[in-house]
């Protein structure tokens, strides 16, 4: 069995006196992760400690075998790690294309970036839109946009913070062909709140709660576990499951 | 021809025949008052460099204007009787403005500080320099034959302070080899060489920032002000980013101050203080934040504005026979103006940026696009044709004013 692509241990996060974080967590080459908890679960923390943008109290995380506990951002998108940040974060006055060609740029080149981010407009449909700026798009297509620059670049790892928040039906059917589709390049890890979207990626859950992972395992064993149920899918809250 | 090539010819030929035109077209005095304008914009350039488009408010470029202004005279006023040029004193300057650039910047993007933080230290810096070139007016603050001077500006010294033979800071001069004896970039009744130095630089910076944010540094300088973050985990080090284009705003103000050094042929203290750094920021502000063309308008506007408010005299005489509150209006207005240009000037400021947030300039451009056919017909015409009478009725002679 290769080595796995990330590899995370006794990650810590401490805001004052509360401990935000404490997770080991291991994920595979080439899979594709959920990864759910209720509001306030550690997900986003912990996704801005692996990337950078967060310095963890404790705890390492290796990533394709070397060890970038507390490294800059820009250092570890590098070695191959991008995310899409759970508010949409792209760059609102520059052109969707402008976008897509500054983060493919930084692998690639000028030219060749500029051929690889109008590929990347086709995979994730926004070539009609190419040459607005970004802040006139959507908010499902500001997703799409920000998926299409964490991937544009061909990381190894790809995170997805709430990649279909806010997004109507045929949109999120649409993120998840799109997902899988970048799966086959990378390996994805996907924090998601809406349980139909998944279980149509139908990858293996890893359930976080109060900053530790409480379960981890397939679609269905997840939605056995009794301890699961009472914290997050049944106990009323608005996540509404859908059957 | 292409929309935007077209517009872009137009508006070029627009700005640079009547430029080129003036020295013939008007009486030293317009092309003196431009050239300073325009020094004016190259620094307000420097600005929209880093602010407009980086997105880092940098409060205090006036701080390596300065420099460069002093670097430049302290170093001209040393070596221009001894070597007929200021070669030196141009590097030396504008290596000044840069290396103090690339100090202050890497301090504050390597340091971590946040860009909130870059207005107020910048600020500080321009300040703490105003204080110290203040308080340079002792005979300790010498060098060579340059003296500091304190509040009363550089200037040069023979022998000692009490010697009469002082002299000022020298003008932009080249002695090349091959050329008989040093050329002197000066604007007066026989020369504009001065004019066109400054014009020549103006133009220069402006292709030079236009050139800067089309490569990669400045599209990331775009996306760091959009979203650092977000470009910073695109793998861009956005800190180095920052330092570059902190480090070359820096020279270019820098320049701009030794352009302003050499045109005045002095310089004092204020060019660090408070009132010349807001003022960069108005130019900035009223022409137009992400427009590099920006800078220089809005200097020209603040610049005619505030002499021309100097000069203005509402109701200088008022009728007799109006009614006493008009003609406390009457009297009221008069002394507003009269006694506060600044405070007109800053009403008109306010006005105009709250009604145009993006400046004067975008929208002039958009306005030139949308009648594209009439400017090329009539408007590029009736330019051309003013200044030809102008030029033939100077020449001659018989101008009405």
């Amino acid at each position: 069995m290769a080595e796995p692509i990330l590899e995370v241990t006794a990650l810590t996060k401490h805001f004052g006196g509360l401990r935000a974080v404490h997770l080991d967590l291991t994920v595979d080459v080439g899979e594709l992760r959920c990864l759910i908890g209720p509001n306030g679960a550690g997900k986003s923390t912990f996704f801005r400690m692996l990337t950078g943008s967060m310095r963890p109290s404790a705890g390492t995380v290796r990533f394709r075998g070397r060890d970038i506990t507390g490294w800059d951002a820009f250092r570890v998108a590098r070695l191959g790690m991008s995310i899409k940040f759970q508010v949409a974060s792209v760059l609102e006055e520059l052109s969707v294309r402008d976008n897509l060609h500054l983060a493919a740029e930084f692998r690639f080149g000028n030219r060749e970036g500029r051929r690889r981010a109008a590929e990347m407009l086709e995979v994730v449909g926004l070539t009609e839109r190419a040459d607005h700026p970004a802040t006139w798009l959507s908010h499902g297509e500001k997703q799409w946009l920000e998926i299409g620059m964490a991937s544009v670049g061909e990381p190894a790892l790809i995170l997805l913070d709430e990649p279909t928040a806010g997004m109507t039906a045929d949109e999120m059917k649409k993120t998840v062909r799109l997902l899988k589709r970048l799966n086959e390049a990378a390996t994805v890890i996907v924090v998601e709140h809406d349980m139909n979207f998944i279980r149509m990626i139908a990858g293996r859950v890893t359930v976080m709660h109060q900053g530790e992972v409480f379960a981890e395992g397939s679609m269905e064993e997840i939605e056995r576990h009794e301890g699961v149920r009472d914290i997050y899918l049944g106990k009323g809250s608005h996540y509404v499951v859908r059957r | 021809m292409n929309r935007v090539g077209s517009t872009e010819t137009l508006a070029a030929l627009l700005l640079l025949l009547p430029l080129l035109a003036v020295p013939w077209a008007f009486k030293p005095y317009t092309a003196n008052v431009l050239a300073v304008y325009m020094i004016y914009g190259i620094l307000a350039l420097s600005l929209t460099l880093i602010w407009g488009y980086a997105g880092i408010m940098s409060f205090g470029q006036t701080a390596f204007f300065g420099i460069g202004a002093y670097a430049y005279g302290a170093i001209g006023l040393n070596l221009i009787n001894r070597t007929q040029q200021t070669h030196a004193a141009l590097l030396g300057g504008l290596a000044a403005a840069t290396l103090l650039a690339a100090i202050v910047g890497y301090f504050m993007f390597y340091g971590r500080i946040s860009d909130v933080y870059a207005s107020i230290i910048t600020l500080a810096l321009t300040l703490v320099l105003f204080a110290f070139a203040v308080s340079t007016g002792g005979d300790e603050w010498v060098i060579g034959v340059a003296r500091f001077g304190g509040f009363n500006g550089m200037f040069g010294q023979g022998e000692s302070s009490q010697n009469i033979a002082n002299f000022q800071i020298p003008p932009v001069t080249v002695w090349l080899p091959g050329m008989a004896q040093p050329f002197e970039f000066k604007i007066n009744r026989e020369s504009a060489a001065g004019y066109f130095l400054v014009l020549g630089a103006s133009v220069l910076m402006y292709l030079l920032v236009r050139w800067l944010l089309r490569i990669r540094l400045g599209r990331v300088a775009v996306g760091i002000r959009e979203n650092e973050a977000r470009v910073a985990s695109l793998g861009y080090d956005t800190r180095f980013y920052k330092f570059a284009l902190f480090t070359i705003a820096g020279a270019i103000a820098g320049l701009a101050g030794m352009l302003f050094a050499a045109w005045g042929r002095f310089v004092n203290p204020d060019r660090f203080g408070l009132g010349f750094a807001s003022s960069t920021v108005v130019y900035v502000l009223l022409g137009g934040r992400t427009s590099l063309l920006g800078g220089f308008v809005g200097a020209v506007i603040i610049g005619y504005l505030t002499s021309y408010l100097a000069e203005f005299v509402p109701f200088a005489t008022i009728p007799g026979d109006v009614t006493p509150w008009v003609k406390f209006l009457m009297e009221t207005s008069r002394r507003v103006v009269r006694e506060a240009p600044l405070l007109v000037q800053g009403a008109v400021l306010v006005g105009i940026v709250l009604a145009l947030e993006g400046g004067v300039t975008p929208p002039l451009s958009r306005l030139l696009t949308r009648y594209r056919r009439w400017a090329w017909w009539v408007l590029l015409p009736a330019v051309v044709f003013y200044f030809a009478q102008r030029v033939v009725c100077l020449q001659a002679d018989v101008c009405l004013f």
